[in-house]
């Protein structure tokens, strides 16, 4: 993966990621779960509206998810050099950029493994069950719904999938910096890791202070 | 000289990070007093230094903006259905400047239900954004709805 063409790469995984998010708004999240979430609170007509709304900007979900990957790949791959400069390492900033992008696929299993629990295996589920499904993740721990809102992304975002992603990353980080993957592991998982404890942090920090 | 940047630059994040944890916990802490205050009418009252409620009258509160088309939907429907609230209290507080607030409240004749609160008194006891409507039953609160809500859903909590 690491050795194919980086831009090929990028459009192969901006397709799939548009494909399962395809799937998941057209066929799992179904209108009926969205009034019935919904419908304590808000009239029938209401729903129907906020549904037609949600149908008619669904096209800017795919708009920006390649502009939303190309800003999240710089970011890591920014920190990553930093990392590399730090511990004495020379590589350029577009071999990290590759090897993120091949990365990222393991990104993709979560909502296909969303996907095959709720289209095959769980078939009466409910919104909720949707929003807080988060399996090998610490927030599979805890009753979702009876926490505090602000846990809920870091909870889920520490998962074993983050865990795979950081060993594929060390794998590319082997490849770029020529060494053995002991060693590759060794500088991604304090480098990544904070990277992801920074992350967490700023994005718990926005959910309490804007947050309701 | 790389690494003396990338030292400014792990200061500038740890620096970051110091303040943003500072701040969330004093939001954590303001938001744990508030939900503390809204739970009785009476402590609600008080602390937006409202006057002459009846604090043992069922009540409905709903906090608004003139801006927003969730509070001018909510206000449409207050309207069409205000013969229902006669039996409750109900008091509209906004943020926003009395005369903008009164202004948008007579388009929907609901001018008399206005109540007058110092905006910082009201984001700072109630979090988030609006519309948030505030149900009491015989001065505690019996409902919490953010976000636009239906007429049937804030009667059939007073029934």
């Amino acid at each position: 993966m690491f050795n194919t063409n980086k831009l090929y790469l990028y459009i192969f995984l901006v397709l799939a990621a548009s494909l399962l998010s395809y799937i998941l708004q057209n066929h799992i999240i179904k209108e009926n779960l969205i009034i019935e979430y919904f419908q304590e609170q808000m009239g029938y007509e209401r729903i129907l509206r906020m549904i037609e709304t949600r149908k008619e900007w669904a096209w800017l979900n795919y708009l920006f998810l390649p502009i939303i990957y190309l800003i999240k790949f710089s970011l890591i791959s920014f920190w990553i050099l930093c990392g590399t400069i730090l511990f004495g390492y020379k590589v350029t900033f577009k071999s990290i950029f590759k090897v993120i992008i091949g990365a990222e696929f393991v990104w993709l299993l979560p909502s296909l493994l969303l996907i095959i629990w709720f289209g095959i295996f769980d078939t009466n589920y409910s919104f909720n069950d949707i929003q807080y499904f988060a399996p090998l993740s610490l927030l599979s721990l805890f009753e979702a719904t009876t926490i505090e809102s602000w846990l809920i992304f870091p909870l889920k975002s520490l998962n074993l999938f983050e865990a795979l992603y950081l060993l594929i990353l060390a794998l590319g980080i082997k490849k770029i910096l020529k060494m053995d993957y002991d060693s590759a592991l060794s500088f991604t998982l304090p480098v990544y890791g904070s990277a992801l404890i920074v992350w967490i942090l700023f994005i718990t920090f926005l959910s309490i202070n804007l947050g309701g | 000289m790389k690494k003396k940047l990338l030292i400014v630059f792990g200061v500038l994040i740890i620096g970051l990070l110091s303040w943003m944890g500072y701040s969330s916990i004093k939001k954590l802490d303001q938001k744990a007093e508030s939900e503390k205050i809204v739970q009785r009418l009476s402590s609600f009252a008080t602390k937006l230094k409202l006057e002459n409620i009846n604090t043992g009258q069922s009540t409905i509160f709903i906090y608004f903006n003139s801006d927003c088309h969730f509070c001018q939907w909510e206000m449409k429907e207050i309207q069409k259905n205000i013969e229902k609230f006669e039996d409750y209290q109900l008091m509209l507080a906004s943020f926003e400047p009395k005369s903008e607030a009164i202004r948008f409240l007579n388009e929907h004749n609901l001018s008399a239900y206005y109540v007058e609160a110092h905006p910082d008194l009201l984001t700072s006891t109630i979090m988030g954004g609006v519309p948030q409507t505030f149900i009491y039953k015989n001065g505690e609160l019996e409902k919490h709805f953010k976000g636009e809500v239906k007429i049937e859903a804030i009667l059939q909590v007073l029934r």
